[in-house]
């Protein structure tokens, strides 16, 4: 092969991006989700991701389940926790100004990470089992991390397809069209929205436990990586999945240039000034998708 | 005809695939009452949100006062002595009604300002408790607040949205003796958005009427309402005589 | 008519002196826990200017405290005294909020709340890696203070101007457009308000107040890095003591910032992992219970009780 060494190395690079953003996509689909549904930023994405993490990790260890297995537990693990705060707190203040839920979320973020590094402290753990890679030509790619995209890329696609194709879907994108309607027409909204609060943590969930595989984290993840999940929905559009899925790819492969080509405390620098950057001038998402 | 206040050319405003203003032309005559009518979705929000710079046109002018203003921040335009009011009530619910009416900036000294404020209370019968919290005040109150908060502005045109709607017959009274007050003792202009007939009737000198984003008639209160063209706009739309309630914004 | 001026102007004064007395007096651990109180009375009034009056809630203030604390680090490295440095402090950050007020504040609600946590998460990455300016992860040393006094005042002076500060806002013209901005932003442009100006104003105040704190708790610490200077934790706090007290009121953040400081303050000694976990709940049950916040919903319960309410609250403008 006679493919330059610089050129090899920059695909490498955008190669390994693009395998991170599958996962990121999947995150970004579940915050998606749930502003979509019930109008809500919901700041402790990040703190949910982190305790399907947690969760995953502890599964695998304590009952040696597979890393994939233990994903499931946190999975539904996380979908009963979504759904009680969804039905005890967020419900209640569904109606209020826009900061309220914002200020409830932010108290649900602290006591979840406060509470998680009081349990498990700081120390940063990791369910990586596996090191062999494929090699094609100049480039390799880490079965894992190959493994971890497919996984991300096909729990999207199934998430849409549900969204898109299920009477379950119809209910949801009905009430996250129009509130009012969709319950004029029969629909139990507050049932809606908690299976969608539910839906979207349990997502989170699996992709904490997906990132386990892939990185150390730490009870404090959320605090970055809830960032990272609204910067890649700002970047596709908030509210467009096909938007977050190209936000994600965006932010990953930003994130692994910096890191590569510059330095690695660089890469959140990249991703917090592209977030911002795309919020104030192009609030509607680089690709115009929805604007809001 | 005495000079024209305001002056809206051949305006054109679209909302992604909506064509809502569609080359709208009129001419709005100082120290005049004039009312703006028309279906349920015909502009008239629009034309107002254009005129005040919510919205900016896409195309053709608005001269206030012989002035360009098409595009100005709607803060310039109130300085600029452009008031309007809310369709949907928009006070500062949280704060008194005295609050709500000092609020508004202007050049005055603050006596003066506060005694103007306690005037203009007293006109639309508000003067009772100015300590009263905005947020506790009934709907038809919630109105006036609005309505007596513009006057703050001293402004030279005013533009109503819909403030008849929904509140009593003799509330409805008293709001038009201040119109007309106003505009007998300091000047001020009325562009007036009502769908209670009987009210532009009994206070518009004259009377637009909108269709489809475009002026289709312009007359007097009794020729407008005889005019062939107004009754089929309205026709299957409403009854023209009812009084406004529960519409959308 | 005197007397009762007197009067009710005697407690404040006696607080007052007891607050001047305390760093001469009593003991080095007091006069600490006195000067973290004083410290997030301090930033609690910083963040309900903003965040209370203009409704602009910002999860990202302590930026500010960062840029506070590396200035007068930086400048009292090179000599010059930490006073100036933490007043060059707070004007450093006023000016970079009114730039960075020109863009945040374009954004509405949540958008505003998660971008101004973005932001600093950006300063605490810059702080890493401009290590020419700030030296990295390994942070500024600088010499320890020996005492305690001057700075304990200056934080006395900081938070009492805060204070009085409010006391005005709550009474201006300028304070009640703030609250025209927070009710309905849009009616209040259409009432001649250039709301961008005002926001901006309140925003750059903010930053003001809460990078002099940032500078003087810096140099007593003596010490600066990209965690300590944007504590994560500080950052919570600030939002909580003024949402418990009641945001957007003149005395909220000082109940707020009082009664949750010495709560931290016992809690943190005993179990330093579990009070922010404490302060979550906290925050969740004022939310669902009364969201507006203890004073005005004390003041409410008063009222309701049919006791004479002395104060006449005519927040009107003179
Ligand atoms: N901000 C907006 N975005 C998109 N479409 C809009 C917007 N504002 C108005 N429209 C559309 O423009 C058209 C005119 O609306 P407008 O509110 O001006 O009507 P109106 O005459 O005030 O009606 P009504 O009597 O019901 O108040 C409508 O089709 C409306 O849906
Ligand atoms: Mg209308």
């Amino acid at each position: 092969m006679n493919t330059p060494g610089w050129f090899a190395a920059l695909l490498q690079v955008i190669i390994n991006g693009l395998l991170v953003g599958g996962v990121y996509a999947l995150s970004a689909a579940g915050l998606n989700l749930v502003f979509g549904v019930l109008k809500v930023a919901n700041i402790a994405h990040g703190d949910f991701m982190m305790l399907g993490a947690m969760t995953a990790y502890a599964v695998s260890l304590k009952l040696g389940l597979s890393p994939y297995a233990a994903m499931l537990v946190a999975a539904i693990v996380l979908a009963g926790i979504g759904a009680l705060t969804q039905r005890f707190l967020v419900e209640r203040v569904i109606h209020s100004p826009m900061f309220v839920s914002l200020l409830l979320l932010f108290a649900v973020s602290m006591i979840l990470r406060n509470g998680a590094l009081h349990v498990w402290g700081p120390t940063y753990v990791s369910l990586s089992h596996d090191s062999s890679v494929w090699t094609v030509g100049p480039l390799s790619f880490t079965k894992l991390r190959v493994a971890v995209f497919a996984l991300g890329l096909g729990l999207t696609l199934a998430l849409l397809w549900l969204l898109q194709k299920t009477a379950f879907g119809q209910s949801l994108r009905a009430t996250a069209q129009h509130m009012d309607l969709a319950e004029a027409c029969g629909i139990n909204v507050r049932r809606v929205r908690m299976q969608a609060f539910a839906l979207g943590t349990a997502i989170a969930a699996m992709s904490g436990a997906l990132l386990v595989m892939l990185f150390s984290v730490n009870p404090s993840m959320g605090e970055i990586f809830v960032l990272k999940c609204f910067a890649i929905v700002v970047v596709g559009g908030l509210g467009s999945f096909s938007g977050a899925f190209a936000g994600a790819m965006i932010i990953g492969v930003a994130e692994t240039l910096t890191s590569y080509y510059a330095a690695t405390q660089l890469s959140d620098v990249t991703v917090f000034l592209l977030f911002l950057i795309v919020l104030v001038f192009r609030p509607s998402g680089v690709l115009g998708g929805k604007a809001t | 005809m005495p000079e024209p206040l305001l002056v809206v050319k051949d305006v054109q405003k679209h909302f992604g695939g909506v064509h809502a203003i569609r080359g709208c032309s009129f001419q709005v005559a100082g120290k005049s009452i004039t009312g703006l009518v028309g279906p349920n979705g015909c502009g008239k929000t629009t034309m107002f949100n254009l005129v005040t710079g919510t919205f900016r046109p896409d195309s053709g002018a608005i001269v206030f006062a012989g002035r360009d203003v098409a595009g100005l921040r709607p803060h310039v335009m109130a300085r600029l002595g452009v008031a309007r009011t809310f369709q949907l009530t928009r006070v500062f619910k949280s704060m008194s009604i005295l609050q709500n009416m000092l609020t508004v900036p202007s050049e005055q000294p603050a006596g003066e300002r506060t005694r103007w404020a306690a005037e203009v209370l007293d006109a639309v019968g508000l003067a009772g408790q100015p300590e009263t919290t905005a947020g506790n005040l009934s709907f038809g109150d919630q109105k006036l607040l609005e309505f007596a908060r513009i006057f703050m502005l001293r402004p030279k045109l005013v533009l109503l949205d819909e403030i008849f709607a929904g509140i009593s017959p003799a509330l409805q009274e008293r709001q038009m003796n201040v119109i007309r007050d106003f505009q007998t003792r300091f000047g001020v202009t009325f562009l007036v958005v009502d769908h209670t007939m009987r009210v532009i009737m009994n206070l518009c000198q004259e009377v637009l009427v909108m269709n489809q984003g475009q002026i289709l008639a312009r007359g007097t209160p009794a020729e407008v309402s005889h005019d062939q063209r107004v009754i089929e706009a309205y026709l299957g739309h409403r009854t023209t005589t009812k009084g406004g309630d529960n519409r959308g914004a | 008519m005197k007397n009762s001026k007197f009067l009710r102007l005697a407690p404040w004064v006696v607080a007052l002196v007891a607050l001047l007395v305390v760093p001469f007096t009593a003991s080095g651990y007091i006069t600490a826990l006195f000067l973290s109180l004083l410290m997030y009375v301090t930033l609690a009034y910083g963040w309900n200017i903003i965040s209370g009056y203009t409704g602009y809630v910002s999860f990202g203030q302590v930026a500010f405290f960062g840029v506070g604390g590396y200035t007068c680090a930086i400048l009292a490295k090179g000599g010059v005294h930490w006073l100036v440095g933490s007043l060059v402090g707070g004007l450093v950050a006023g000016l970079l909020a009114i730039l960075l007020g020109l863009v945040m504040l374009r954004l509405k609600g949540a958008y505003f709340a998660v971008g101004m946590l973005g932001l600093t998460q950006l300063f605490v990455a810059l702080a890493g890696a401009l290590k020419r300016v700030t030296n990295g992860s390994t942070g500024i040393f600088l010499p320890p203070s020996l005492t305690l006094v001057p700075v304990y005042l200056t934080m006395l002076g900081l938070a009492l101007a805060a204070i009085i500060g409010t006391i005005f806002l709550h009474r201006s013209a300028f304070g009640l457009r703030l609250m025209a901005i927070r009710e309905d932003e849009e009616a209040a442009e259409s009432l001649g308000i250039h709301t961008t100006v005002y926001k901006i104003i309140a925003f750059s105040i903010s930053a003001v107040i809460v990078a002099i704190a940032g500078g003087v708790m810096t140099w007593y610490v003596s010490f600066i890095d990209p965690q300590s200077a944007f504590p994560a934790s500080l950052n919570l706090t600030m939002v909580i003591m003024a949402v418990f007290g009641g945001p957007g009121t003149v005395w909220g953040p000082l109940v707020g910032a009082t009664s949750l400081g010495l709560i931290a303050e016992l809690l943190w000694a005993r179990y330093p992992g579990l009070y922010l976990v404490i302060y979550g709940i906290i925050l969740l049950l004022i939310i669902l219970y009364i969201p507006r916040g203890v004073v005005p919903s004390l003041g409410d319960f008063l009222r309701r009780r049919g006791e004479p309410v002395r104060k006449r609250r005519s927040g009107a403008v003179a």
